[in-house]
Parts: structure tokens; C-alpha cells; sequence
């Protein structure tokens, strides 16, 4: 079965159901509108950009075992599996990046949210302040004398 | 052991406005300036209230740390009356009440680093040179917009790879101040429309990438930005003491749990109050705006023993949110190390009290006899502190509201406490 789902600038796409259902929104959509299905589903949040992507990452990850809510905070913890097509598909821009999460948090793919926030956090690790402020272009709003007390309170973490 | 619930609600009663002095707040959140009464006069109290019994004050008046159940303080609850009306209030002497929250003494002047050595070339004294198109992160590799419905064939030209950030990064000789004004110069370049973590992610989103973060990374988030700091600290102390630190991924091997040693609490303790604009330095108070907003007491300012205000405006409620997990008893062992007093509540007392606010017009000098009793029995013991500083008012407005607690935790004010020394 075919379901067709339509993006917040109209671009349209058909895929499978199956597929489709590793949305949370879009399975809940399905059930309630049982009756309707020939109708496509607006998904107004989600641009064709990244509509795309996230329907191109369900079709690869079509028959992975679903993230159980009670699951979804303890496994954040764990370490999460990768394939080479995972690499793959998280090389894209930062902007790309967090339309992907937005998305992927707009849709309930639960699955791309934690790959996305779990990419979008390597890219933080290990940076220094002025790094991350670089990387997203983010002002300092604390004075230099905030800056420079939390630098000596958090000196204990490099004990 | 759960805490009382503290309420200031005293429909009964009324306050001089000689009890107040004011101070002009501006209130983070609707950018209205806001009365702050100040006590100056009264002799403040220190005052924490909790479900006490004899075994258990003795464990701490032995300083012992109750190392099993940290934090079972079920909840605060403020309900302040007298509304700061409006913006008006900027001038309004009488609509205004104050609660202080005081971290005040020589508390962390004790706190001992041992044989920390702060390495500040480690994070500030880095220079990134690398732009944000240095990382290939900025530069928008066409993203497929050859958006064709055709799935799942969908061509994405591959962006750059994305450099570790060592080698973005270079020494500098240039001083902090410098590069701090340097760094708001160039802000003024950046396009305002970009994204910004976390500001462009929902919270929850936000928050699951904070989640991803090691200790070392959170501790680098905490001085990006208030923002970040937010989020850093919120990760930081969701489980500070027992925390699931074996479980955390650095660099993709598994980090050894952290054992925190007693003064290194004391420092995550003190962070944690100051990631919740809570007094964290001696002398410092947290002025309460009593203001009555839909249900939601207002805003509280920090300012330093001067008077001077030194933190932004915060909203009362998130202070008491603290209260459902902070590890307030390790906290309150450390206070013990403070001049401290508990005062033990006597039937005789509860008398007094119960005497001196049955009336509608009891008047501010039999408060005040009454706070005095008070602080002269809470002298003759010494006990948990607690960090919370409440007027009389404040005091006898809870004595109201919660006749039968037995247990009433103290912390004199310094200039009380010479006085009666």
C-alpha cells in the first residue's frame, strides 16, 4: 500500500507504508484517517529538502526494530550502532543537519531524531567554548567577569 | 524527610510599609521594572523548614553525611500576597513585600581546591580561526534541490567532511579581554537569520543533543553562552551524585564513573545555585519580588552584600523546582560548617506565635518580640543550616499556614548574631 505525503511547499511523494509508518505523526495520521488515504498528508513543518531525506532514511531502515518510548531516554546512553550507510548519510551541512532533526522531531522518527541529535552533539564534543561559538555563530552574553567565574568554578572537572 | 510545605500566603495580615525599603528590579521576562522590598532593619532570619525528628538533627549535628537519601524534600511552595501592581510598583512602597534567599558567611571562602591549577589556556585562550565555512558546515552543499518525488533516489552532492576541532584552533597571544571585544565585533557580521543552538531547536530537541554531551563537553557548553548554560547545567545536575556517568561515550569508549570528592560537591552545589540565579558567593542575597501573577510568585534578583545587583532576574518558581532533586543534605552538611542555629520548636513558642497571629492587628512589634525569642533559642543550639533567608514576616506567615511543624532550621544574621554574641 501507498501512502502520499506532501511537504509544507507542496512537492509530493509516494511511498510506502510501511515506510511511512516509521513517522509516528504520519502512523497516527493513517489510523485516523483510514477512510482518506488517496489524500495526501501535509506535513506542514517539513520542507521538500528534508522530506526527502527522511523518507530516503526510512526506506533504508524499513525493517529495523521500532524505539520504545520507555527505551528512548535510557538508550541515549548506550552506543549506537552506525552502519557505513548511517556515516554516510549524516555527512550534510550543519543547516542540512538540523532541517533533518527538525524534521525528524516534527515527524516522531525517532530513530533519525536520536541519529541527528546524536551527530549533531559529535560535533560539539570536545570543542572549546570559542569553537562552538564559532560553529553556530552564537554571541557571548556573559560579561568577562561571568566568564571568568565559571571558568574558576568549573576547575574542579579537570582535577 | 520531606520539607513542609512553606507557604508566605497570610490573608489576615498586614504589612507597614515600614517594613520595606525598595529597590528598582527590571524583570527579565516582561521587561518591567518591578518594586523589591528590603528588609534592612529586621533582623532576617535564615530559615529552613523541614519534617524533623531527634535522631535525625542529632546525625547532623554530629556532621555526619547522610549519604543515603540525599534529597526527599517533597516541596516549596511560595503563595505571596500583597501584588507588586504593574509597572507602577517601580514606586509603590506599598505593594511590595521581600524574601530574602541569603548565601551569606564565610561558607565558600572555605572551599578548598586543593591542588586544582587552573589551565585557563585550555578554553579561552584558544583563538578559532576556523570560520564556520572552515568546518564545511556553512557552506550549503546544494542540498538536494533536485527535490524530485522520484524516491528513494535522491542525489545529495556530498558536503566536506567536517574537520576535528584541534586542528581549527591555534594559540594566541592576544589577552581575554581582547578577544572578547574582538568577538563581539564580529558578531555584528553574522547573519541574523542563521541558526543558533539551541535557540533554533525545540527544548526537547535541544536537550536530547545536551544529553549526547560528556562531562567534558557539558563544562565547555556551560561558558558558551547563557543558553547553553542552561541546557549544560541542566544536564549537568539532572543526577549529580548518583550519576550514570559509566554510561556516557567519550570519543567512543566508555569513561570511568565519577566519584566526586566532598569539595568538588560543594562546587557543583554552588554552580548548580548559580545556574538557578541562586546566591552562590558570600554575602549574596536573592531579593524576592512578591508579586502575584496568575498563581506564579514574580521574580528575584541577586545582589551582593552591597546591595548591588549582580544577576539577572529569575523566576521563583524554577528556584523551587530545585527542590525536587538538588542534594540538599549534602548542601546543608556543608552549611553546618557555617555559623549556624536550628531552632527547635517548643510547645511554649507555638504559643507565642499562635497568640501574636490570632489577631487581625497584631503589630509589628510583637513580630518582632517574637523573631527575637526565636533567635535567642536558636543560639542555644546549633544545628543544619540552611541557606534560605526569610523575614519575620515570612516566618510567622508559614507559623500560620503549617501550626503544627515541629522542626524550624535557622541561619542568624551576622550583624543579629555579633549583637546577641
Amino acid at each position: 500500500m501507498k501512502v502520499t505525503l506532501e511537504s509544507s511547499d507542496g512537492q509530493v511523494f509516494t511511498v510506502d507504508k510501511e515506510v511511512a509508518e516509521l513517522s509516528v505523526i504520519i502512523k497516527e495520521m493513517l489510523v485516523i484517517e483510514q477512510a482518506n488515504q488517496d489524500h495526501p498528508i501535509p506535513l506542514l513543518n517539513v520542507g521538500a529538502v528534508e522530506l526527502a531525506k527522511v523518507i530516503e532514511y526510512c526506506e533504508h531502515h524499513r525493517n529495523d526494530p521500532t524505539i520504545d518510548d520507555d527505551e528512548d531516554y535510557d538508550s541515549r546512553k548506550k552506543p549506537i550502532e552506525m552502519d557505513d550507510w548511517d556515516k554516510q548519510f549524516t555527512i550534510v551541512n550543519k543547516e542540512m543537519m538540523f532541517e533533518l532533526i527538525l524534521a525528524a522531531n516534527s515527524m516522531q522518527v525517532k530513530p533519525l531524531l536520536h541519529l541527528g541529535c546524536r551527530y549533531a552533539a559529535d560535533i560539539v564534543k570536545r570543542m572549546s567554548p570559542t569553537e562552538i561559538r564559532d560553529l553556530f555563530q552564537i554571541d557571548d552574553d556573559f560579561t568577562p567577569e561571568e566568564q571568568d567565574k565559571i571558568e574558576w568554578e568549573k576547575q574542579w572537572t579537570k582535577l | 524527610m520531606p520539607l513542609d510545605t512553606i507557604s508566605t500566603h497570610s490573608p489576615n495580615r498586614s504589612r507597614s510599609s515600614s517594613d520595606s525599603s525598595f529597590i528598582l528590579i527590571d524583570d527579565e521576562d516582561s521587561d518591567s521594572l518591578h518594586s523589591i522590598a528590603s528588609q534592612e532593619e529586621d533582623p532576617a532570619i535564615f530559615l529552613g523548614i523541614r519534617d524533623s525528628d531527634p535522631e535525625e538533627d542529632s546525625m547532623h549535628d554530629n556532621g555526619s553525611d547522610s549519604s543515603g537519601d540525599d534529597t526527599n524534600e517533597d516541596e516549596l511552595v511560595s503563595d505571596l500576597e500583597d501584588n507588586a501592581d504593574d509597572e507602577d510598583d517601580e514606586d509603590d512602597e506599598d505593594d511590595a513585600d521581600t524574601y530574602s534567599l541569603n548565601a551569606s558567611d564565610h561558607d565558600f571562602d572555605r572551599l578548598s581546591l586543593g591542588s586544582i591549577s587552573h589551565d585557563d589556556s585550555d578554553q579561552d585562550d584558544i583563538l578559532s580561526i576556523a570560520s564556520s565555512a572552515d568546518f564545511g558546515l556553512d557552506s550549503d552543499p546544494t542540498p538536494a534541490e533536485s527535490t524530485s518525488p522520484a524516491l528513494p533516489s535522491i542525489p545529495l552532492t556530498p558536503p566536506p567532511p567536517i574537520p576535528s576541532s584541534s586542528s581549527s584552533s591555534f594559540p594566541s597571544s592576544e589577552t581575554t579581554s581582547q578577544r572578547r571585544r574582538n568577538r563581539k565585533t564580529s558578531h555584528e557580521d553574522k547573519d541574523p537569520n542563521s541558526s543558533s543552538l539551541p535557540s533554533c531547536l525545540p527544548p526537547t530537541v535541544a536537550e536530547h543533543i545536551f544529553s549526547f554531551f560528556d562531562h567534558y563537553t557539558l563544562h565547555s557548553t556551560l561558558t558558551v553562552s547563557k543558553g547553553w548554560f542552561s541546557f549544560a547545567a541542566r544536564q549537568l545536575y539532572r543526577n549529580p551524585f548518583n550519576s550514570d556517568h559509566d554510561q556516557l561515550m567519550v570519543n567512543d569508549t566508555l569513561t570511568t564513573r565519577i566519584l566526586l570528592t566532598p569539595a568538588q560537591e560543594r562546587l557543583l552545589v554552588r554552580l548548580l545555585l548559580r545556574s538557578i540565579q541562586c546566591p552562590s558567593e558570600p554575602g549574596e542575597e536573592v531579593v524576592l519580588v512578591c508579586e502575584e501573577v496568575d498563581d506564579v510568585v514574580g521574580s528575584c534578583r541577586v545582589v551582593d552584600k552591597d546591595g548591588i545587583e549582580i544577576r539577572t532576574t529569575t523566576n521563583y518558581m524554577r528556584f523551587l523546582e530545585v527542590f525536587d532533586w538538588a542534594p540538599w543534605n549534602r548542601y546543608m552538611n556543608f552549611w553546618e560548617t557555617c555559623q549556624v542555629k536550628q531552632f527547635v520548636m517548643s510547645e511554649g513558642l507555638q504559643a507565642v506565635v499562635d497568640v501574636a497571629c490570632e489577631g487581625e492587628t497584631e503589630d509589628d512589634q510583637d513580630c518582632s518580640l517574637i523573631v527575637q525569642e526565636m533567635l535567642r533559642v536558636a543560639m542555644q543550639s546549633k544545628r543544619v543550616a540552611s541557606p534560605f533567608r526569610f523575614s519575620y514576616n515570612t516566618l510567622l506567615d508559614w507559623f500560620i499556614e503549617n501550626p503544627r511543624a515541629h522542626t524550624v532550621v535557622m541561619h542568624l544574621d551576622m550583624k543579629f548574631s555579633s549583637q546577641t554574641a
